[in-house]
C-alpha cells in the first residue's frame, strides 16, 4: 500500500493522514453509539414512566420495568459507552502513536459484529432470558461472543501502540491501554464466577457489584480521562500542567479500582471485610480524581473562559468535574456513615449515572465534537444546537442524579428499619421518581439534536465556510485565530 | 500550501474526499501540537492531601475490617442482630421435640413400605403376614431384625405361636442406612414394643455383615443368631441423638 511508504512530510500532514485512515471506523462507531444512546434515553424515559405508573403497560411483559430498565442500562453501557469509547480510544491512540490505521475495513466489520452481539443481548433481555445481574444482564451464551468481538476491536488499538514511532508514552495512551486490558479480565472473571454451577449466591451478587465498579472506574473512566488529558492541552495549547501528577493519578487509579465495588453489600451476608475494603478503596479513589481535576484546572489556568466557547473543552471540563463529584458521592454510598442508609436504594443508580453520564458520556461528547470535524473535513453545522445539547444533558443528568439521591434518602431509613414493610420504602421514593422521567426526557431531546448534527456531519453537510470552528457562543474576540497565528509564527 | 507533496493515499473506503492532502481541512491545520507534558513537580500540599486520604481510608479499613474473619458478616463493635422478622404465613417452625420423637416420626414414614403387609397397627394379617407388635423376633436383640432386613425370609416361621409360610422380601437394598435405622427403631418401640434404639452406625454394621447375602433366611438360620445379640454401636441419648456427654448440636 502506498500509505505505508509515504513519508511523514510534517506533523499536519501526518495528522490528516491518520484522521483520514480512521474516518470510516470512527464514523461507524460514533453513529451506532449515538443510535444506541437515543434508544437508551427513550427507554430510560419509558422505564421511569413505568416506575411512576406501574400499571401503564399491564399485560405486556415486554414493556415492564423489569425488562425495560436492564435494556436501557445495557444499551447505555455496551451500545453507547463502549462504542463511543472504541472510537475515541482508536483516534487518540492513532494520533498519539503517530500511526495510520492499516485495516479500516476489518475494524468496520468487527464493529458490525459488536453491534450484532449487543442487539442479540438486548433482545435476550426483552424476551426474558436475561440474567438479572445488573450490567451483566445478557443471556450467558452472549458473553464469549461479546468478549471475542471486544478483543477483535481493541487489538488494533494495542497494535497501533506497539508500533508507535515515539518511544515515550503520553498519559492518555497509558489510560487507554489500561482500559482495554482491564475489560477482558473483569468480564471473564465476573461471568465465570456468576455462571458457574453452584457457589454462594450472595457472593455472585458481590462479584457483580465489583464488576460494575470496575467497569465504571477502570474500563470507561480511563478512556474519558485519556480523552480529556488530550483535549484540554490541545485546545488550550498548553502542556499538561504536571506530568508527575498525571502519573500519580493514573497509577493510583489502577492500584485502587480493583478493590472497589463490594461495598454495595455492606452489612450483607458476606465476610465483613470485603465491603470494608471496597469502602476504603473508594476513599482512596479520591486521590486520582483530585489529581486529574487539579491538573486540568491548572492546565487551563487563565484560559478557563475558553470552556464557554469550545464545545470540546466545555464538555470535557464538565466531565472532569463530574468525575470528582461522582467519586465523592461514591465515597458516601460506599462507606458506613451515610452508606448504611443510602445503599440498596435508588441513590445507587443515581450515583452510577453521575459517573457514566455526567462524567464519561459528557467527556465522550466533547471528544466527538473535537474529532468528527477532523475526520470528515467540515465543521459542526450549528453552535446553538451544541449549546442546547450541553445544557439539556447537564440539567437532565443533574436532575436525575439529584432526585435519585433524594429518593434514596427518603427510602433508606425505611429499608434499614426491619419493622417497616418493603412497599413503604418503595412508596417513599415515588414522589421523586417523576423527576426521573423528566430528566430522561430532557436527555432524550438533547441527544436527538446530537444525532441530527452527527448525521449531517456523516453525510458531510457541515459548515464549509471560513468562519473557523463552530463555537458554542460567537466568540467575542478572536481567541482561536489569534492562537493559530502565534503558533504559526512560533513554528516558522 | 505544500503543493510539492507526493500524491496522497486514497483508501477504498473513501468517499467524496478531494484527492489531495494539500487541502487539509482547517480543523486539522489549526490544531496545536500534540500535547506535551509539563514538568511541574508535585507540590507539598498535594502530597499532604494524598496522605490524609490514605490515612482516612486506612483507618476506615482498620475500624471495620471485622478481623478479616471469613465467617463474620458484621464489622461494627457491639453489633446485635435484629430479631427475626415475623412475616405472616412464613413462620419458621423450629422443632424442639426430643430427638427420639423426630427419629420415630421419620421411622413411621419409612414404615409405610412395610405397612402394606404388616399393617399400620403392626398386627399383620392372620395366616398371611406375621405381626410385628409383640413379636419376639422384633423386640429382643437388634441383630436378628437387622439380619432380616437384608435378604428377607423364606419358608415357615413361628411368630407368637403361629406358623407363617410366606415370603418376606429383602428391604435393605431399597433403603438407606438412616431410613433402616429409623424404621427398625420404629418397629422396636411402637405398639407397646419396648426395644432399644437402632442407629445408623449399627445398620452400617448389619449391612457390612449381611448386605451381600442373596439367599433369604430360613427360620433355622435365624435362630442360629442369638436372640439377645445386639448390633454393635454406641448408644445414644434419646434427647439429643448424640452419644451421652457429647456437645449439643449446633455449637
Ligand atoms: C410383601 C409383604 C411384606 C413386606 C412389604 C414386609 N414384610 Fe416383613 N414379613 C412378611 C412375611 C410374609 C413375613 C413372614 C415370612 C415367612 O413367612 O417366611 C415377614 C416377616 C417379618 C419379620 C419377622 C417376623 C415378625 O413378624 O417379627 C420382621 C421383623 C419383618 N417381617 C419386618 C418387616 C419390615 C421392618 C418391613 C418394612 C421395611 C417388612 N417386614 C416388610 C411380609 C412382608
Amino acid at each position: 500500500m502506498t500509505t505505508d511508504t509515504l513519508p511523514a512530510v510534517d506533523d499536519v500532514h501526518l495528522r490528516a493522514r491518520i484522521d483520514r485512515s480512521l474516518r470510516f471506523p470512527l464514523l461507524f462507531f460514533f453513529t451506532s453509539a449515538a443510535g444506541w444512546l437515543c434508544l437508551s434515553s427513550l427507554l430510560g424515559f419509558v422505564s421511569a414512566l413505568t416506575l411512576n405508573v406501574p400499571e401503564l403497560f399491564d399485560g405486556l411483559p415486554y414493556l415492564q420495568y423489569g425488562r425495560l430498565y436492564p435494556i436501557h442500562l445495557n444499551a447505555l453501557v455496551y451500545g453507547w459507552a463502549m462504542q463511543a469509547g472504541f472510537g475515541v480510544a482508536l483516534w487518540l491512540m492513532a494520533r498519539l502513536s503517530r500511526n495510520v490505521l492499516r485495516n479500516p475495513v476489518t475494524l468496520v466489520v468487527a464493529g458490525h459484529v459488536w453491534n450484532l452481539v449487543v442487539s442479540v443481548g438486548l433482545l435476550s433481555i426483552l424476551f426474558g432470558w436475561g440474567t438479572s445481574m445488573p450490567w451483566l444482564d445478557f443471556h450467558k451464551g452472549i458473553c464469549p461472543v461479546l468478549l471475542i468481538s471486544y478483543i477483535s476491536i481493541v487489538i488494533w488499538i494495542v497494535g497501533m501502540f506497539a508500533s508507535r514511532s515515539e518511544k515515550s508514552a503520553f498519559v492518555s495512551q497509558l489510560y487507554i491501554l489500561a482500559s482495554v486490558f482491564w475489560f477482558p479480565w473483569i468480564y471473564l472473571t465476573a461471568n465465570g464466577f456468576i455462571h458457574q454451577d453452584g457457589g454462594a449466591a450472595v457472593m455472585k451478587s458481590a462479584v457483580n457489584s465489583w464488576y460494575i465498579s470496575n467497569m465504571i472506574y477502570m474500563v470507561l473512566a480511563p478512556i474519558a480521562l485519556g480523552a480529556s488529558y488530550y483535549i484540554v492541552p490541545k485546545v488550550t495549547g498548553r502542556p499538561v500542567f504536571s506530568y508527575a501528577l498525571a502519573n500519580i493519578g493514573f497509577w493510583s487509579l489502577v492500584l485502587f479500582t480493583g478493590w472497589t465495588g463490594m461495598s454495595r453489600y455492606m452489612g450483607g451476608p458476606i465476610p465483613a471485610w470485603l465491603p470494608t475494603v471496597g469502602g476504603a478503596a473508594s476513599i482512596f479513589l479520591l486521590i486520582p480524581a483530585l489529581a486529574v481535576v487539579y491538573n486540568q484546572v491548572k492546565t487551563m489556568e487563565g484560559k478557563l473562559a475558553w470552556a464557554n466557547y469550545s464545545p470540546a473543552l466545555r464538555f470535557a471540563f464538565f466531565g472532569s468535574i463530574a468525575f470528582l463529584v461522582g467519586v465523592a458521592l461514591n465515597v458516601m454510598i460506599s462507606t458506613l456513615p451515610v452508606g448504611k442508609t443510602l445503599q440498596l436504594t435508588q441513590a445507587q443508580g443515581g450515583i452510577d449515572l453521575v459517573a457514566i453520564y455526567g462524567f464519561f458520556t459528557m467527556t465522550m461528547f466533547g471528544a466527538i465534537y473535537f474529532i468528527v470535524p477532523r475526520i470528515v473535513g467540515c465543521e459542526w453545522p450549528n453552535g446553538q444546537m451544541i449549546r442546547f445539547h450541553f445544557w439539556f444533558s447537564a440539567y437532565g443528568v443533574g436532575a436525575i442524579a439529584a432526585f435519585m439521591i433524594f429518593a434514596g434518602l427518603a427510602q433508606g431509613h425505611v429499608i434499614a428499619n426491619y419493622t417497616e414493610e418493603f412497599i413503604t420504602a418503595v412508596e417513599r421514593g415515588k414522589p421523586y421518581l417523576a423527576a426521573l422521567a423528566i430528566g430522561w426526557f430532557l436527555i432524550g431531546l438533547s441527544n436527538l439534536s446530537f444525532i441530527a448534527q452527527l448525521g449531517l456531519m456523516v453525510i458531510r453537510r457541515g459548515r464549509r465556510d471560513d468562519e473557523g470552528p463552530t463555537l458554542i457562543h460567537k466568540k467575542p474576540e478572536d481567541y482561536f485565530t489569534h492562537e493559530l497565528v502565534t503558533e504559526k509564527a512560533a513554528q516558522a | 500550501m505544500n503543493e510539492e507533496l507526493p500524491n496522497p493515499e486514497t483508501t477504498h473506503l473513501d468517499y467524496g474526499e478531494r484527492s489531495s492532502v494539500a487541502e487539509i481541512h482547517a480543523a486539522v491545520q489549526r490544531e496545536k501540537r500534540e500535547p506535551l507534558a509539563g514538568f511541574q513537580p508535585v507540590s507539598m500540599v498535594a502530597i499532604v492531601i494524598a496522605g490524609l486520604i490514605l490515612v482516612l481510608g486506612g483507618s476506615y479499613l482498620g475500624a471495620y475490617n471485622g478481623g478479616f474473619d471469613l465467617k463474620r458478616s458484621y464489622a461494627v463493635a457491639n453489633y446485635e442482630a435484629a430479631p427475626r422478622p415475623v412475616i405472616p404465613g412464613f413462620e419458621v417452625k423450629v422443632d424442639n421435640r426430643p430427638w427420639i420423637d423426630r427419629w420415630m416420626e421419620a421411622g413411621k414414614e419409612v414404615y409405610a413400605t412395610c405397612a402394606a403387609c404388616h399393617q399400620p397397627n403392626g398386627n399383620g394379617l392372620v395366616g398371611q403376614f406375621p405381626p410385628l407388635a409383640g413379636s419376639e423376633w422384633v423386640v429382643n436383640g437388634s441383630e436378628r431384625v437387622g439380619a432380616i432386613m437384608f435378604p428377607g425370609i423364606l419358608g415357615s416361621i413361628n411368630v407368637k405361636g403361629q406358623v407363617y409360610n410366606g415370603v418376606m422380601p429383602a428391604q435393605g437394598a431399597l433403603l438407606s442406612d438412616k431410613q433402616l435405622a429409623q424404621v427398625m427403631t420404629y418397629i422396636r418401640r411402637s405398639w407397646g414394643n419396648n426395644g432399644s434404639i437402632v442407629t445408623e452406625e449399627m445398620v452400617k454394621y448389619a449391612r457390612d455383615k449381611y448386605g451381600s447375602r442373596v439367599q433369604p433366611w430360613s427360620e433355622a438360620e435365624l435362630l442360629a443368631i442369638p436372640g439377645d445379640a445386639m448390633l454393635p454401636g454406641a448408644e445414644v441419648d434419646p434427647l439429643t441423638g448424640l452419644e451421652p456427654g457429647a456437645a449439643p448440636a449446633g455449637s
